[in-house]
């Protein structure tokens, strides 16, 4: 007969199985780093593991949430250090005509917490509402970071204008 | 706004193929362990800090004491402090306090025991204590003395007597007492009398007048007559059989035990400290400094002087405390230079078998000036320079001022309302993520 901890252990393999590759999709358009999306999931899984008891009917919930705060957090801390987007408000050429790559500079010119709104409101299908609560911020905040973004996007690269559509 | 979603959905194809760790599991399980562990420990330095915090505001003043081991048979502690200024009430009002093996005025004027079996410092309420009473603890330890005078012009001065295995008062009022101001008490080598000495108004130490008598004590106190003196009088002992020696600028008395015909000693370099338990010899208290200690062969008057050994002490005074038996006496040598005292074992003369032991124990200066030891708790020299003739108590577990308790007070609130906002504010960021 197996114990509660082998019991549980099972299950987070499952579930990291089952949906590692889902939330490393999701890392992946929040950072457009492959090993800044390896570490937040990697992070988000122990996260996970350690509050399995209290989280393990709904792990996946969990383990977005805490990608979505390691995330803002990695950029808070870097927020003084690191390169600012420059002139990231001016129009950029789109250097390829292909939808994906144009998709991934604009995406690039966006600052973190504009691309997180935007992972969560347009990948991941959430309302505003629970958008919010996975940021830990008000709904006004959410609502006026989307249409920064799609304003951005808009000016960024206007290719994308039908993507995008006209509510920037 | 669904091709936004579809270009989303395509652009994360190009995520890397996951690898996870295969040590997540055992890395989250420890976190998890680490944090139960700190859960732990933050409950439970929340809560002493609360029960610390209550016992502060609500609780009442601490005893005085050390916290040290018990010896069951009671023992002289090594190191003698004095109250700390702040402490300026009674801290026991209950006086069965056992057997005490050291006694003392305090610099706030205050009678101050401190236990023998454990070493617990103890201010008393004495009833009629004054300020200017004078306390002193019998050789055994079960017993304390004290003369008061109940008030400048009152006629009615008192000595009393605690037993402290009981807490029970005896009290008996000094005729011939008016205007008394306490001098001197002074126990029998075997604790059955006490001699009293008391200064008349305004004449205190020579040029004036005194009163001395002595107290028997048994169950009851039977007080002898008390003789006034023309004399000015300085320090007063009691042999085991009554007899009696005062001292005067001039010299020394002493007072046979039945008649009391008094027969004076050749000028003496000192004052009547405590007689040996025979009575044969009278240890004297010298108050010019100097290098050496001095008893009175009470039969001759022939006087013997005990010279310090090179390097111990520079000019000091010397205090007899009592005897531990007819050979050793208890010294206390104050230091003219830093008034420092220390507690010494010495036979009155230097011959081939006398004895010199200093470091028994250290005194602070104010307890100096009326330490009274409880010296039949001393044990019988071996001989050896190792023995160990007091015991370490430990420091003295004071009661806190009002001051550090005011500053724990608020020092312990802030920390207190520091961990409450940290336990808040994690709390709500587990929430938030779960």
């Amino acid at each position: 007969m197996r114990s509660r901890d082998d019991r549980d252990r099972a299950a987070f393999d499952e579930f990291v199985a089952a949906r590692s590759g889902s939330l490393l999709r999701t890392a992946w358009l929040l950072t457009g780093d492959h090993h800044l999306a390896e570490d937040l999931v990697q992070h988000a899984l122990m996260q996970v593991a350690r509050h399995w008891e209290r989280i393990s009917t709904s792990p996946e919930a969990y383990a977005r949430r805490t990608m979505h705060h390691q995330h803002i957090s990695l950029w808070r801390k870097r927020r003084f250090s690191d390169t600012t987007l420059s002139g990231y408000d001016a129009a950029q050429p789109a250097a390829d005509s292909d939808l994906r790559l144009s998709v991934t500079e604009a995406l690039a010119r966006l600052t973190p917490k504009q691309r997180a709104v935007l992972v969560l409101r347009y990948f991941e299908d959430l309302t505003e509402v629970q958008a919010a609560a996975v940021l830990g911020v008000s709904v006004g905040t959410v609502k006026s970071s989307t249409r920064q973004a799609l304003g951005r996007l808009h000016v960024l690269a206007p290719e994308l204008a039908e993507v995008v559509g006209v509510e920037s | 706004m669904s091709r936004l979603h579809d270009a989303l959905e395509e652009l994360s194809h190009d995520a890397p193929r996951p690898t996870p760790h295969p040590d997540l599991w055992h890395r989250g399980r420890r976190l998890r362990r680490r944090d139960r562990v700190v859960s732990a420990g933050l409950v439970l330095v929340m809560v002493l800090l609360v029960g610390g915090l209550a016992t502060l505001v609500t609780g009442p003043p601490a005893l005085v004491g050390p916290a040290g081991e018990v010896v069951p048979e009671g023992a002289v502690p090594r190191q003698i402090e004095d109250v700390p200024d702040h402490v300026t009430e009674p801290t026991d009002a209950d006086l069965a306090v056992g057997p005490v093996s050291v006694a003392f005025v305090s610099g706030n004027d205050l009678p101050v025991v401190v236990g023998a079996t454990d070493g617990r410092y103890r201010v008393l309420d004495l009833p009629g204590w004054q300020d200017d009473s004078v306390l002193a603890v019998s050789p055994s330890g079960e017993r304390l003395a004290w003369l008061s005078a109940t008030g400048r012009q009152t006629l009615d001065p008192a000595l009393s007597v605690l037993t402290t295995a009981t807490g029970q008062v005896q009290t008996t009022r000094l005729v011939l007492g008016a205007g008394l101001r306490p001098s001197a008490a002074s126990w029998s080598p075997d604790g059955t009398r006490i001699a009293w000495l008391g200064d008349l108004a305004g004449s205190r130490g020579s040029g004036g007048g005194a009163v001395f008598g002595v107290v028997e004590v048994a169950d009851t106190l039977t007080e002898t007559p008390a003789t006034p003196s023309q004399r000015g009088l300085v320090g007063v002992a009691v042999a085991e059989d009554g007899s009696l020696a005062l001292g005067t600028q001039s010299g020394g008395l002493l007072l046979d035990a039945d008649t009391r015909d008094p027969r004076l000693l050749p000028r003496t370099d000192g004052f009547p400290g405590h007689f040996s338990p025979s009575g044969d010899v009278l240890a004297l208290e010298t108050r010019v400094p100097a290098q050496e200690s001095s008893t009175v062969q009470v039969a001759t008057g022939k006087q013997w002087r005990h010279a310090f050994p090179a390097d111990t002490f520079d000019a000091s005074t010397s205090t007899p405390v009592g005897w531990l038996d007819d050979r050793l006496q208890l010294l206390l040598v104050t230091s003219e230079e830093d008034l420092a005292s220390e507690l010494v074992v010495t036979t009155p003369e230097v011959d081939g078998t006398s004895t010199w032991r200093r470091g028994i124990g250290t005194v602070d200066p104010v307890a100096a000036s009326s330490l009274t030891v409880a010296v039949d708790l001393l044990p019988d020299p071996d001989g050896s320079s190792t023995q160990a003739l007091t015991h370490d108590f430990g420091e003295p577990d004071w009661p806190m001022s009002d001051e550090t308790r005011l500053g724990l007070l608020v020092g312990g609130g802030v920390l207190l309302a520091a961990l409450l906002l940290t336990a808040y504010v994690l709390r709500r960021r587990t929430r938030r993520l779960i």
